[in-house]
């Protein structure tokens, strides 16, 4: 009789522990607010110029059959561009962005790798958006000699104004 | 009453020791590495998901190591085996070990274009490849690879990871080009204990005279394979070259017994210049004891005593 009142509060003991430790992380779990974000209107270009001519990052990861890039611009989880060759210093390299752009803040990821050899002056990537042939904005980035320019270029669009269609 | 408070106590004591034995049997997958520079790629891969195990200690030649039992017990209880290959491992002894323990095994240097060492009409590939970070990307790129297969679940964590470490292997080349830059290109002259600096020499242009191949006395392997060990003739050429070519300085390896380069130093007339960690990184604690910082203490004695 003893051991089974020993079993009956040893499994209520550990029973109880059990329940609390399950509930102590669930119960302030909230639902949170869903994001609504608005498609951006516009035609946008994005033109990049580099100061040296770019070539395959050997530094790069290399899974899944990748090759090993000398550019790429990505926003999210979309590749906008990713090069392997064909990156002259002073010629632009533009691309239009024709998805993902959303009012309000906005985030490019852009890497260039310049060649591992130059040990002389720094070098740079020239960035600019346009919107509608207007520039949006445009920024500068360097980097040491040798190293890679792997930048966030961050971007604000604002919402359109809406258009009254009736004549007055 | 107190009694039965008592059981309680000894029935939970006895399910939590259960538990906490259950917990410390380590359930994490297990790497075991033949070399130092390979655990320590591994490691900034895997982070705390893996445990990561090096055969060779600190300061340990893998030319002329012989396992032990232990080696055997510590592969046979682990996941994956990872070597260097091209021969490094003197008589493939991590080869050996894997194919025992019936292991899967990765050779971190498949993909590296390897610097070929004429010797004795025999073309030898040198396996001291990890001396440039290019190539140290290439043992990462593989052990990422490997890692991907071994644990799926973790592979987005190994390849963040990676990615990080991959650039900061591109800034230490970086900063290797830009110090090394500091000594005009007919002062590079670099004289080791033995051949373990081809690739070192390759990439950052040392000892032109030597078609930017590494002076050593020793041979690619300090153990006995075709073209290892050291000659008469060697170290006769040596102690010519250092004098012909100017040599500063020359410098000892934490993995060789310093002796002969000290002889050498001692015939040549020339100082030497420092410790350089070759074939094995340093003790847990030193500034060697990654692969980033035995690169960066080793640039800096070179140039610090061919300045």
């Amino acid at each position: 009789m003893r051991i089974i009142w020993v079993l009956v509060i040893w499994g209520m003991f550990v029973g109880g522990l059990t329940f609390y430790m399950q509930q102590r992380d669930t119960a302030a779990m909230v639902q949170p607010a869903a994001i609504h974000l608005e498609k951006a209107a516009g035609r946008y270009i994005l033109s990049l110029t580099t100061t040296f001519t770019a070539e395959p990052d050997p530094f790069a990861l290399m899974v899944d059959g990748e090759s090993p890039a000398a550019l790429v611009v990505r926003l999210g989880a979309h590749t906008i561009i990713s090069k392997t060759g064909g990156i002259i210093a002073g010629e632009p390299v533009r691309v239009e962005l024709t998805d993902g752009l959303k009012v309000g803040a906005n985030e490019l990821f852009i890497q260039a790798s310049p060649p591992l050899q130059t040990t002389n002056g720094a070098q740079a990537v020239r960035v600019q958006l346009y919107k509608d042939e207007q520039v949006l904005k445009e920024q500068t980035y360097w980097a040491a000699p040798g190293e890679n320019i792997a930048q966030s270029f961050r971007f604000a669009i604002e919402a359109e104004q809406e258009q009254d269609g009736h004549d007055h | 009453m107190k009694k039965l408070l008592c059981y309680c106590l000894i029935l939970t004591g006895i399910c939590m020791g259960a538990s906490l034995h259950a917990f410390a049997a380590e359930s994490r997958p297990i790497l075991v590495c033949s070399t130092t520079q390979i655990a320590d790629f591994a490691r900034q891969i895997v982070g705390d998901r893996c445990v990561v195990k090096s055969i060779l200690a600190p300061g340990a030649d893998p030319h002329t190591y012989i396992p032990t039992p232990q080696d055997a017990k510590a592969v046979l209880g682990a996941d994956l085996a990872l070597q260097n290959g091209m021969h490094l491992e003197g008589k493939n002894w991590m080869a050996t070990l894997a194919r025992d323990a019936n292991k899967p095994l990765v050779t971190c240097t498949e993909g590296i274009r390897p610097i070929d060492i004429e010797e004795g009409g025999q073309k030898i590939a040198d396996p001291h490849s990890w001396f440039t970070p290019r190539n140290a990307a290439v043992y990462v790129n593989n052990i990422v690879k490997a890692m991907g297969r071994l644990d799926a679940e973790g592979k987005s964590t190994y390849q963040a990871r990676a990615k990080l470490y991959l650039q900061q292997l591109r800034v230490l080349d970086a900063w290797i080009r830009e110090q090394v830059n500091q000594i005009e290109p007919q002062k590079r002259i670099l004289v080791t204990s033995h051949d373990a600096f081809n690739y070192f020499c390759n990439e950052y242009k040392f000892n032109p005279q030597n078609n930017y191949l590494s002076l050593a006395p020793v041979g690619w392997s300090t153990g006995s394979e075709v073209g290892g060990g050291m000659t008469p003739q060697r170290r006769k050429q040596v102690i010519e070259s250092i004098r012909s070519f100017g040599a500063k300085a020359v410098f000892v390896e934490t993995s060789v017994n310093p002796k002969l380069i000290r002889e050498i130093a001692r015939d040549a007339g020339v100082k030497i210049g420092g410790s350089l960690y070759s074939d094995s990184m340093g003790e847990a604690g030193t500034a060697g004891e990654t692969y980033i910082g035995m690169m960066r203490e080793n640039v800096l004695t070179i140039i610090e005593a061919l300045k």
